[in-house]
């Protein structure tokens, strides 16, 4: 770990959703889709987030770029607190911090051309004149993969993997510092992922990119990430180097979710985890440790006590008792 | 779809002109009543245009030896009203009026429409409040709401504008807002705002033209009901005042003479009859012919 400073600090960062019931709409519960999340990533780095679905990945990284409300905590990109800030100053940041998202289909205006929406963002964000910014966006069409007479062409035009090489070009374009992945090979054929994630692995080579990686394809994280963090209905799990969460798994949930990952060897069957029950619902959010409804290794405490985050290793931590 | 196919087969520069306007009004061609409505247009507004050169005696001019002449008498193609004016001419230049009342009422209408959906669709503080107003505009039946305008107002073609066009004002809000919401609720709508665009940039370059067509359907629809509506009205004398040719008020004044001369009422009928029914089956083709699951635009 590097003592500079961090690209991205996050604290205790919570957000829930109110459910409303009733004619008068009070608030009768929350649904906590992220709670207490605090992290670094550090520039040039990237930083894996798995869990299942519904665990809060994707809203931490939405969270994180300003695109939902939170409830608590605080966010500082480069040491200046963002969180809650007006949209005419976090429009500055929004330049650094930029998303690729996860469905290649719906996340592109289906009227208007590529080439018009990658405009867009320059001429959003800068004072470029048309032509410059034509050039550019040329550039950034052949920088992607694609082809520069694409220009004039709907998004229907394209498959699924153009499609998604059009997303990182907008995300690109306005040479960011973050760049927050939300499932952004999932929806890919395993041939397409490949090349996505060749392309995404080359910008940041060229570029000093950081990533937020979210995804729930454990050995596309693998591939990818330098750092992993595991989230568990909302909560951070367990957080370590790529090497130490995959060879070392302390967290019991952990070691379920990569048991979980399918082994193309055969005969090389690896003693399966599986866990009890259904994922709790995170508006009947469970007391103690929110794993203990399911952990093999849940004592009494366990259902009344927090447990602490805890650095077990350099840079290793884990959010358990009986570990 | 062979056109598509054929379509993508010709280079990327002529891709460029094939709109989805194009394929639209290719997919409209096919359905044939829709054609046949189009066709019925295209002469209405054809005939409107160059209404002072297709008649030989003016809508208003009178010629008292020469009343209530039937169908072809004496060189009067549809014959002549109690006062001896040439019912062909008065019913060319009541197409004049009835496409420009219902032309301006819907485009009126949609603005309003456009403004008031748009701005519930996209925020969920001022939604309430419009779709409110708007519900009070349902409560009223449409041509009552448009007789207490006209009532306020006074009778004029001017009023039936604006009385119709408020009358197509929350039809139109509901179809937009519905559309905002969902499109609000789009991936590239997130992606719009991650990137930091304004309000007014997502609502008008990428909310706003995701829901064309329901609107065009609207608009096409409602211009028959707006031509209805200015003739009810003009029957009822609420509307143009005699001598005005519009076609309600001509029925109007063709009731007296019911039995010695029908075709004074039986013409601008038909013709009423004729272009709602175009404007109709020309809005049922546009419905079909925009449906985004025809085509794979995501």
């Amino acid at each position: 770990m590097t003592d500079q400073q961090p690209l991205l600090e996050v604290k205790d960062l919570k957000k829930y959703f109110p459910i409303k019931s009733g004619v008068l709409q009070r608030t009768t519960a929350n649904v906590k889709a992220v709670e207490n999340v605090s992290l670094q990533v550090h520039e040039g780095e990237t930083l894996g987030i798995v869990g299942e679905s519904g665990c809060g990945k994707s809203t931490f990284g939405r969270s994180v770029l300003g695109l939902e409300d939170i409830t608590d905590g605080t966010i500082e990109f480069r040491g200046d607190h963002i969180e809650g800030l007006s949209k005419r100053k976090l429009k500055e940041y929004k330049k650094d911090m930029q998303m690729i998202f996860q469905d290649p289909f719906a996340s592109l205006n289906p009227r208007q051309r590529i080439g018009d929406a990658l405009e867009e963002v320059f001429v959003i964000h800068s004072s470029l004149s048309k032509a410059d910014r034509q050039k550019r966006v040329r550039e950034l069409l052949v920088e992607v993969g694609l082809q520069e007479d694409h220009y004039n062409r709907y998004p229907h035009e394209f498959s699924g993997g153009q499609r998604q090489r059009i997303g990182i070009a907008r995300a690109i374009a306005l040479n960011p510092s973050l760049i927050v992945c939300d499932e952004a090979v999932s929806a890919l054929d395993v041939s397409v992922q490949a090349q996505i994630i060749r392309l995404l692995i080359d910008l940041q080579k060229r570029y000093q990119l950081t990533y937020m990686f979210i995804s729930h394809d454990l050995g596309v994280v693998k591939h990818m990430c330098d750092r992993v963090l595991v989230m568990y209905l909302g909560t951070m799990v367990e957080l370590g180097s790529s090497d130490q969460i995959y060879k070392n798994p302390l967290h019991p949930y952990t070691r379920a979710l990569l048991s979980a990952i399918p082994r193309p060897i055969p005969g090389r069957k690896k003693e399966r985890i599986k866990l009890e029950g259904d994922l709790p619902s995170a508006s009947n959010y469970p007391t103690g440790c929110p794993f203990h409804t399911r952990c093999p290794l849940a004592q009494e405490h366990c259902k009344t006590v927090v447990p602490e985050w805890r650095e077990v290793e350099e840079g290793h931590f884990i959010a358990c008792h009986e570990v | 779809m062979p056109s598509n196919l054929a379509l993508n087969g010709k280079n990327a520069t002529s891709r460029k002109q094939e709109s989805n306007l194009v394929k639209t009004f290719k997919r409209l061609l096919k359905n044939k009543l829709a054609v046949f409505g189009l066709f019925i247009i295209a002469i209405l507004i054809i005939i409107a245009v160059f209404a002072p050169l297709l008649v030989s005696q003016g809508p208003f001019e009178q010629n008292l030896s020469e009343t209530e002449l039937g169908v072809g008498e004496q060189g009067h193609l549809l014959g002549t009203d109690n006062y001896g004016r040439d019912m062909w001419s008065r019913l060319i230049y009541g197409a004049r009026i009835s496409l420009v009342v219902g032309l301006s009422s819907v485009i009126l209408g949609l603005i309003g429409g456009l403004i008031l959906g748009l701005l519930g669709g996209y925020y969920k503080k001022l939604d309430g409040i419009i779709m409110r107003i708007v519900d009070l505009l349902f409560a009223f039946p449409g041509i009552l709401l448009a007789m207490l305008i006209i009532a306020m107002l006074g009778t004029s073609l001017v009023n039936v504008i604006i009385a119709i066009s408020i009358w197509s004002i929350p039809g139109c809000a509901r179809i937009v807002r519905g559309s905002a919401l969902s499109i609000k609720k789009q991936e590239y709508i997130l992606a719009m705002k991650s990137l930091g665009a304004s309000d007014a940039r997502i609502i008008l370059k990428h909310i706003l033209p995701n829901c064309t067509a329901p609107i065009i359907v609207f608009a096409t629809m409602r211009m028959g009901t707006a031509i209805l509506s200015t003739s009810a009205l003009s029957f009822l004398g609420l509307g143009a005042q005699p001598p005005t040719p519009e076609w309600g008020a001509m029925i109007a004044a063709g009731q007296d003479f019911m039995w010695s001369a029908p075709h004074m009422s039986v013409i601008p009928g038909v013709a009423i009859m004729l272009t709602i029914f175009a404007f109709n089956v020309v809005g049922d083709g546009l419905r079909d012919a925009l449906d985004p699951n025809m085509e794979l635009d995501g």
